[in-house]
């Protein structure tokens, strides 16, 4: 019931506005972890979810962004994965970015 | 009162059988049908199964529940009532009419009634 | 009543999100649609009109008398609703690194402790989503067991025939066959009956205690040692545990292993209120095969997730229904432990109080006036002389806003009536509902051909179930297929 009504809410324009705002961010994300050295593994089109390598130890990245609050990132195997939605401003975006590249500096 | 033709004959589990020569049709009577109330769904078996006096061979699903009908004979089933597959209400409306399947190659007949025992049975069950 | 589509006034919206503050993503034009999704379009005062209007045509336990024998169908306290709203609760993720959701964690280990205690259980998992998937789980619990001491022949689970249609359902899911045995003249299992069917092939036994006809078995304890005897373990289903909570323990009984319904017995909401959560508990023996992950406290006192080599393996996604769990621990704590037997001893209390009654008023109770949390009328004799079933009874029962006790349930009583009154109903309400039980009473002599066509002030009337079950009408219909 609550997927229902948030359709009657957001409605046919509203749910492509949460989309194009969902891939804008995770793309502007991807774009400035790429500058850091977290290569996109897939190389395939995504939409608000994508797989980087990690350059630093990932564990230790995730526990960083913790601490400022920030819960961005799940480890795999081989990488890390991100998401970036609606809900996150460019701001946000940005801090996040700010935080991975001081703990890249180190 | 249910209807309860004197030329048949039926098993304690309330299915009649006829027969004529080497073929046993198989059916619900008028009791199981209004016991079950509407008829939603039949599963029956397929041409060339085999069936035993005393099993399960097929079930009925009506808004209540589902049950099973029993076979009163051991046999291989040659022919099944495909109309009830879209159109289950017909046991309902025609339970008598409205034959499951029909069984051949019969080597074992269970106990079945005749329909004065019948008719005693059901007056008891009511 | 319009559905939303029918509502949709192309160019109407509600919501506004913020314009893009980053670079548009761009696509390749093959994964992007050509047209847009057929939503609703509609003013958020329309919106909400809608589903005002839908709610007042539901009936929920907020909104009357909810005897529905076997669901418990106690009042869902609103604390329990704070307390699952918590933001440390509600707006977390699963994947979160362990760290920051101690407090989670811990809920959950909390509930598995006084759920155990309850229970009379060792271990616990809040993983399975309902009760029907706690007795699935609980199943694989058992053959993990058997397969474990290489006991592959016991391929068979017991059955009495007043069980619930889940438990054979769950047993066939789970691999086995189930034998069914009768019950005695008292409603309990025929103890000879039970004896001749346990062997070498037995699995294990699957039973609720109180039973389905509200009765508790005298024999409990020998039941459990029949079937402990041949080999095989006990399944205890809960989900008449509202009657015995705080007073007896499925462990105590001889249980191996139980199922639990959050959403009956521990006061989460059901249906669309839920979702239901069905934990699992077990003796020391069966937890290692568990459903991982299981939450363990470390050395140190943190909590952590902890994956065992020997468990069965997921049964649901992440870790159950954990807002449920939440809401089920705020219940617990907020009875503590002298509401909880309370509790229990209202609810057979409130179910002895309305079969006294109905007994007098002229309803025929199978099985006595003397019962545990539900009993069952059995209305056919009424049927024999008046024509007026069970089904007639309940439908004229929605005439005054009361949900009608459990029909055709359970199946060794035809024309059955199943009500549990739960203990959260006061007194004016059981009187009430037996004024109403009696005025039918008098209808069904009076004017019983009348009764086949109630309820008579509902929104609908009786609807074609037939129809429903066979041509059901799932999905909207656009005018233009686009």
């Amino acid at each position: 019931m609550t997927a229902s009504v948030y359709l009657a809410a957001v409605g046919p324009e509203g749910l492509a506005q949460v989309a194009r705002l969902c891939a804008g961010h995770a793309h502007y994300l991807a774009e400035k972890l790429a500058e850091l050295g977290f290569a996109p593994m897939s190389g395939k089109p995504f939409f608000n979810e994508f797989l980087t390598s990690c350059p630093v130890d990932a564990h230790q990245l995730v526990n960083r962004l913790a601490e400022h609050g920030i819960l961005a990132g799940l480890p795999t195997h081989d990488g890390i994965l991100w998401c970036a939605t609606e809900l996150n401003t460019r701001a946000e975006i940005d801090r996040v970015v700010s935080v991975v590249k001081e703990v890249c500096d180190r | 009162m249910s209807v309860i033709p004197a030329e048949l004959s039926y098993t304690t589990s309330h299915e009649w059988v006829s027969v004529e020569g080497d073929t046993y049709t198989i059916g619900l009577t008028d009791f199981a049908q209004d016991a079950l109330g509407d008829l939603v769904f039949v599963n029956l078996p397929m041409e060339g199964d085999e069936v035993v006096a005393g099993e399960a061979f097929a079930d009925v699903e009506s808004v209540k529940a589902v049950s099973d009908v029993f076979s009163p004979v051991t046999g291989t089933v040659v022919q099944i009532n495909e109309d009830l597959l879209d159109a289950p209400e017909a046991i309902n409306e025609d339970p008598y009419g409205a034959w499951l399947v029909r069984v051949e190659e019969v080597s074992e007949v269970g106990d079945l009634l005749d329909a004065d025992a019948y008719e005693a049975l059901c007056a008891q069950e009511a | 009543m319009k559905l939303l589509f029918e509502r949709s006034v192309a160019g109407r919206k509600q919501t506004i999100f913020p314009d893009l503050d980053v670079p548009e993503a761009t696509f390749d034009e093959t994964l992007i649609r050509q047209s847009a999704p057929r939503l609703p379009q509609m003013a958020e005062v329309d919106l909400g009109r809608h589903y005002t209007e839908l709610a007042k045509q539901t009936h929920g336990v907020n909104d009357g008398f909810y005897p529905l024998g076997s669901c418990t169908m106690k009042y869902n306290p609103r604390v329990n609703e704070q307390v699952a709203a918590l933001p440390g609760f509600a707006d977390i993720h699963p994947l979160q690194p362990e760290e920051t959701v101690q407090g989670c964690l811990g809920a959950m280990h909390e509930l598995e402790g006084m759920l155990a205690e309850i229970c009379g259980m060792d271990a616990m998992t809040l993983q399975p989503a309902a009760g029907a998937h706690g007795e699935y789980t609980g199943l694989l619990l058992i053959r993990a067991h058997h397969l474990a001491n290489g006991d592959t022949g016991r391929t068979k689970i017991i059955v009495p025939d007043s069980a619930h249609g889940t438990n054979p359902a769950s047993a066939v899911m789970a691999g086995f066959t189930v034998v069914s045995v009768p019950s005695d003249a008292q409603g309990g299992v025929d103890l000879d009956a039970l004896r001749a069917a346990v062997g070498p092939d037995t699995a294990g036994l699957m039973l609720t205690n109180p039973n389905t006809l509200g009765l508790f078995d005298p024999n409990i304890v020998e039941i459990c040692q029949i079937i402990h005897e041949a080999g095989g373990l006990c399944y205890y289903d809960g989900a008449n545990l509202n009657a015995v909570m705080g007073h007896a323990r499925p462990g105590d009984m001889g249980f191996d292993c139980v199922h639990v319904n959050l959403h009956k017995t521990f006061s989460t909401p059901h249906g669309g209120g839920g979702p239901g959560s069905g934990p699992v508990g077990c003796k020391a023996f069966l937890a290692p095969y568990l459903p991982n992950p299981r939450v363990v406290e470390r050395p140190d006192g943190t909590l952590a997730f902890s994956c065992d080599e020997q468990s069965v393996g997921k049964v649901r996604s992440f870790y159950g229904n954990f807002l449920v769990a939440v809401r089920a621990l705020a219940y617990i704590l907020t009875l503590g432990r002298e509401g909880i037997p309370e509790a229990s001893a209202s609810a057979v209390l409130n179910a002895n109080y309305l079969a006294h009654f109905l007994s007098e008023a002229g309803y025929v109770l199978p099985y006595g006036e003397r019962c545990m949390h539900e009993f069952v009328i059995d209305v056919g004799p009424l049927k024999a002389e008046t024509g007026v079933s069970a089904m007639d009874v309940a439908k004229r029962l929605l005439d005054f806003g009361v949900h009608p006790p459990t029909m055709y349930f359970p199946l060794i009583v035809h024309e059955a009536l199943m009500a549990e009154p739960t203990e959260t109903e006061s007194r004016e309400t059981l009187d009430e509902f037996v004024g109403l039980m009696t005025g039918i009473l008098k209808e069904a002599h009076e004017d019983g051909e009348r009764l086949h066509s109630a309820p008579f002030t509902c929104p609908i009337g009786r609807p074609d179930e037939v129809k429903a079950a066979r041509k059901p009408h799932v999905r909207y219909e656009f005018d233009e297929e686009g």
